[in-house]
């Protein structure tokens, strides 16, 4: 083709666009699409994660039929049916930006999850990174800002309950079962009923280190009353 | 020798490819809930008066025991607690639209009666990943996070129905990897559960859905198990009848396009939609359901490793 350095444009010439990419070159994530949510916590749900007691999160779909979301997607009468059951939604803002991202999603909407997920495509798979570091850090900013409560004894010692129930059938099976498998089985189940009850400890002290305000309180409103 | 009749010169009476007659369908799992015993059916909406029932609780059936009084004294009244869950139906949909070259040209089976037939298991699908998106949500939970799921998980799930006195059938729906998870377990279990038929059972091939049944737990595995703790964990859930339930709704009989008669008690409405101007046949399947957790005590939800 011929250059040319006349800046008059040939009156003949057409202008191309720039084309949008086929539908096959779009970024979409090779998922299904879902539908938005809102974190929830719930005061019984604890778990241990290293040596400390965060909360185990549950979810609030924003779909339709779902648990009392209605027709037209609002979800007041499902966040009331949770409330009623001790659960509290976290607003998708409630700490630290925003919480919830949004993916294109093969064949058409939206795929949504949580931002401490970062997907991979590779070859027409997803591949999803985690950084849980990160988010049992956003856990704990919650606890910190007060948004979460701190956990109540009772319910970390029914918890631990459940684990001193498999420590019991763990060494029922050594007994009998003399490998190194089992034994290490026992050892671990053992060692993390001992995490559980130290760090129920440490959450019943940061307990008593924050209650004594209101104690202080009630104790003199008492006296006043006398 | 020449002239001999080969393939390679046969390009005007032979095709690059041919359809294979039957049409295949792509992996997607097709295993649905519809019917399970432990998910109780809160019946059909139409005409009365709401999207939303109410499924009222009460502590009768024995809940408040008689006391000892004595003789000679009064006996007091005793309260009937009672609670509420709410479920609320709601629209589900699917719509596709063919045009009638794509029809007329098909010899391998997808055609508007396929689309059509298609709909049934789209909403059967659609229902199965509903009960699944509240069964993630039970305020009991076992598993540990990040961590595959074992045997003992399986039981710290069970005990936790069998110590609040839930009762069955029990149902379990595991994502895929949390299945195969408690397979790898039950391998290396020894003790009286390696004796048990069941355990044999559970460590054989499986395909989608019902994939047996341990000490009595029916296993139902289904890739619509939602995620948890930002995606690291898979969220399933075990529980018994009560726990779950759900409503639905069906139209007036009504006549549609082209004289499709749709009989009263028709869940799932299929109709079609011509656009005669465009030569295209639209097909839609609608479904009116809602599905609700009814006692967050009957079930526990169980959070392992994805």
């Amino acid at each position: 083709m011929a250059h040319t350095f006349n800046s008059q444009q040939d009156p003949g010439a057409l202008e191309g666009n720039i084309p949008a990419p086929p539908r096959q070159a779009q970024r979409t994530l090779n998922v299904r699409a879902n539908a938005p949510f809102y974190l929830t916590f719930h005061p019984h749900r604890w778990h241990l994660v290293g040596d400390e007691w965060l909360p185990q999160l549950g979810k609030l779909k924003v779909s339709t039929g779902v648990g009392a979301v209605d027709r037209s997607g609002d979800v007041t009468a499902a966040e009331v049916e949770l409330r009623k059951r001790g659960w509290t939604v976290l607003p998708w803002d409630v700490c630290d930006g925003v919480y919830l991202r949004e993916f294109p999603a093969k064949g058409g909407g939206r795929f949504y999850i949580e931002r401490w997920a970062t997907p991979k495509q590779v070859g027409g798979r997803v591949f999803w990174t985690i950084d849980t570091d990160a988010y049992h850090d956003w856990l704990r900013q919650l606890h910190e800002g007060g948004v979460i409560p701190t956990p109540d004894p009772d319910v970390l010692d029914a918890l631990a309950d459940i684990q001193r129930s498999r420590v019991e059938r763990v060494q029922g099976v050594a007994r009998r079962d003399t490998s190194q498998a089992a034994q290490q089985d026992l050892a671990a189940a053992r060692s993390k009923l001992e995490a559980m009850d130290a760090a129920t400890l440490e959450a019943a002290a940061g307990r008593q280190a924050k209650a004594p305000a209101k104690k202080a309180t009630r104790k003199s409103t008492t006296t006043k009353g006398a | 020798m020449a002239n001999e009749v080969l393939y390679s010169g046969l390009g005007n009476a032979r095709l690059s490819s041919i359809l294979h007659q039957e049409l295949q369908v792509a992996l997607t799992d097709q295993a649905h809930l519809w019917n399970h015993p432990a998910i109780r059916y809160l019946g059909d909406l139409r005409g009365r008066g709401s999207t939303a029932v109410d499924v009222p609780f009460a502590n009768l059936g024995g809940a408040s025991r008689m006391a000892a009084v004595a003789e000679n004294a009064s006996s007091s009244n005793t309260d009937v607690t009672d609670t509420k869950a709410t479920i609320t139906i709601a629209r589900q949909a699917l719509q596709r639209q063919i045009s009638d070259l794509a029809e007329l040209t098909d010899s391998a089976g997808l055609n508007v009666a396929a689309l059509a037939q298609d709909m049934v298991a789209s909403a059967a699908m659609r229902f199965t990943e509903m009960i699944l998106d509240v069964t993630d949500g039970f305020s009991s939970t076992v598993g540990t996070t990040t961590v595959d799921l074992d045997v003992d998980d399986f039981f710290d799930a069970q005990f936790t129905l069998t110590q609040a006195s839930v009762p069955g059938p029990y149902v379990w729906c595991p994502y895929p990897v949390q299945l195969t998870d408690l397979q790898n377990s039950l391998r290396a279990e020894s003790g009286a559960l390696q004796f048990m038929p069941a355990t044999a059972d559970m460590l054989a091939i499986k395909g989608q859905g019902y994939s047996g049944s341990l000490n009595g737990v029916d296993i139902f595995a289904s890739s619509l198990v939602p995620t948890a703790n930002a995606a690291a964990d898979s969220a399933s859930g075990m529980w018994g009848l009560g726990a779950v339930g759900y409503a639905d709704g069906t139209t007036a009989p009504v006549t549609g396009a082209g004289g499709i008669v749709l009989p009263a008690g028709t869940k799932i409405m299929v109709e079609f939609e011509r656009d005669a101007a465009g030569a295209l046949t639209k097909i839609v399947g609608n479904y009116y359901v809602g599905c609700a957790i009814l006692e967050d005590s009957r079930g526990v939800s169980v959070i392992t490793d994805r």
